[in-house]
């Protein structure tokens, strides 16, 4: 079920991130299927920053999958 | 001194479904006159008035009455819980003695509902909705993940839920989706946020409910005074106000200090409860709450529900109307939830449970945000 503008989306993956340095924050996983075959828990992860309109996102990929997409 | 004791005199619940013909404040006056007739009352003898989003004073003004109290707690769906435990502390304090607990709310229709904001300055506009989080089914759902990996819960435990609840609501008239369900039916309709399915969602309906909440002595003297119903304890709590940002993705904190101030005020045991109300905006929500309440042991629920033992018949009767899963959801559920429990306890229920004396309700609001507990019952405390 997407957000507002987000309907070409679909489907997108949100997710809980723990980070190492303590915080937990809210995000997207992106460069992977959003299948949830492909999204075990816990998986280790690796920030990556993607503009979405003005802003600049603090978004994740699976860790050691190279640069941003 | 004894301590003043509190009933619900006048409960009513107004048509149900799709009504674009009413607007919320139509839904809440329609409310509020048969919640007094059910009482025997008017608007002359209300002196006091709650509303959750419409402001109180809008909806008195509506009414043409004047409160000398009132009270516009806005936690989402579980407000009315909230509502009915600040009415109960203010007629206790000499504020009002008659107060209008009400709910009216355009769900599926919109027809004068107050548009929800999320602005950009919020936490939810800053840390959530960037991440196209920003709906009940794919916010409130977030924490279940984790809970079905920790607790080893199945997927199909998850569909038992509403199973169980569709052993209630069959045949129901009033109640939105009232056939028999299997777990197969559950897992085949469509995917709305993994792993939630469209019969794991509730439904999304126009509706309205209103409850009458006076002193037990002046109940005694009104139209319902031979099927008496009493507040025996209440409890409010809260998490974070972001789903993300749960104390526990597992378990709610608010479902456990809320339901654990109800019970001590109550001085129930789990043993005495006869009946369970567990706000089901979502299929999860039933297992975080048994768990989180202390009837089954962390990570049991799934297999309790599983064995049937909230169905017609079973030890636990649980969501008898059918939840907002089946039965309906306008929004902001928590007043079903507790005008179902007003109807098991006046034995006037459509699934009657024989001999229920003690009935928890548990609410929720926001996405595990805010948190209410009413213990109600039949029995002079």
């Amino acid at each position: 079920m997407p957000a507002p503008g987000w309907e070409g989306e679909v489907p997108y993956v949100i997710a809980v991130v723990q980070l190492d340095e303590g915080p937990r924050m809210m995000s997207n996983l992106v460069g992977v299927p959003a299948d949830p075959a492909a999204l075990e828990l816990d998986m280790p992860l690796e920030v990556t920053f993607e503009a979405r309109g003005n802003m600049m996102l603090p978004l994740f990929k699976r860790a050691g999958t190279g640069g941003a997409r | 001194m004894s301590r003043m004791k509190i009933a619900i005199a006048g409960a009513a619940e107004t048509d149900l479904g799709a009504l674009p013909h009413m607007s919320e404040l139509d839904l809440r006056a329609d409310a509020a006159h048969r919640a007094l007739a059910d009482a025997g009352l008017t608007l002359a003898d209300v002196d006091g008035i709650t509303s959750a989003v419409e402001s109180p004073i809008d909806v008195a003004h509506y009414l043409g009455v004047t409160p000398t109290w009132y009270d516009g707690t806005s936690v989402g769906g579980c407000s009315f819980l909230v509502h009915v435990r600040h009415a109960a502390a203010a007629i206790r304090a000499g504020l009002c003695s008659t107060v209008l607990v009400l709910h009216g709310e355009s769900g599926r229709s919109r027809v004068g509902a107050i548009p929800r904001q999320r602005p950009a300055y919020g936490m939810l506009g800053q840390f959530e909705l960037p991440y196209g989080a920003f709906a009940p089914p794919n916010m409130f759902t977030l924490p279940v993940m984790r809970y079905l990996k920790d607790t080893g819960t199945t997927h199909e435990q998850l569909a038992e839920v509403v199973v169980a609840q569709s052993h209630w609501a069959a045949g129901n008239p009033r109640a939105s989706r009232n056939k028999l369900l299997t777990v197969q039916d559950v897992m085949s309709s469509p995917l709305i946020a993994y792993p939630f399915h469209k019969l794991e969602c509730c439904v999304v309906t126009d509706g309205g409910g209103a409850l009458v909440i006076t002193s037990a002595e002046r109940a005694r003297d009104l139209r319902t005074a031979d099927k008496p119903v009493y507040l025996l304890g209440s409890g409010e709590a809260c998490d974070s106000p972001m789903v993300s940002m749960m104390n526990d993705m597992t378990s709610s904190k608010g479902f456990r200090i809320a339901s654990q101030a109800a019970f001590r005020e109550a001085g129930i045991r789990h043993a005495d409860v006869d009946h369970l109300m567990i706000y089901d905006a979502f299929a999860h929500l039933p297992l975080y709450g048994l768990e989180d309440l202390g009837f089954v042991g962390r990570g049991e629920a799934g297999a309790f529900i599983q064995a049937g033992h909230t169905r017609p018949g079973g030890k636990l009767p649980l969501n008898t109307n059918g939840g907002g899963i089946l039965y309906t959801h306008t929004g902001m559920y928590g007043m079903f939830a507790i005008q179902e429990s007003v109807r098991q306890l006046r034995g006037e229920a459509y699934k009657q449970v024989d001999g229920v004396k003690t009935s928890v309700v548990q609410g929720v609001g926001g996405m595990f945000t805010a948190a209410a507990t009413l213990v109600l019952s039949n029995q002079e405390p």
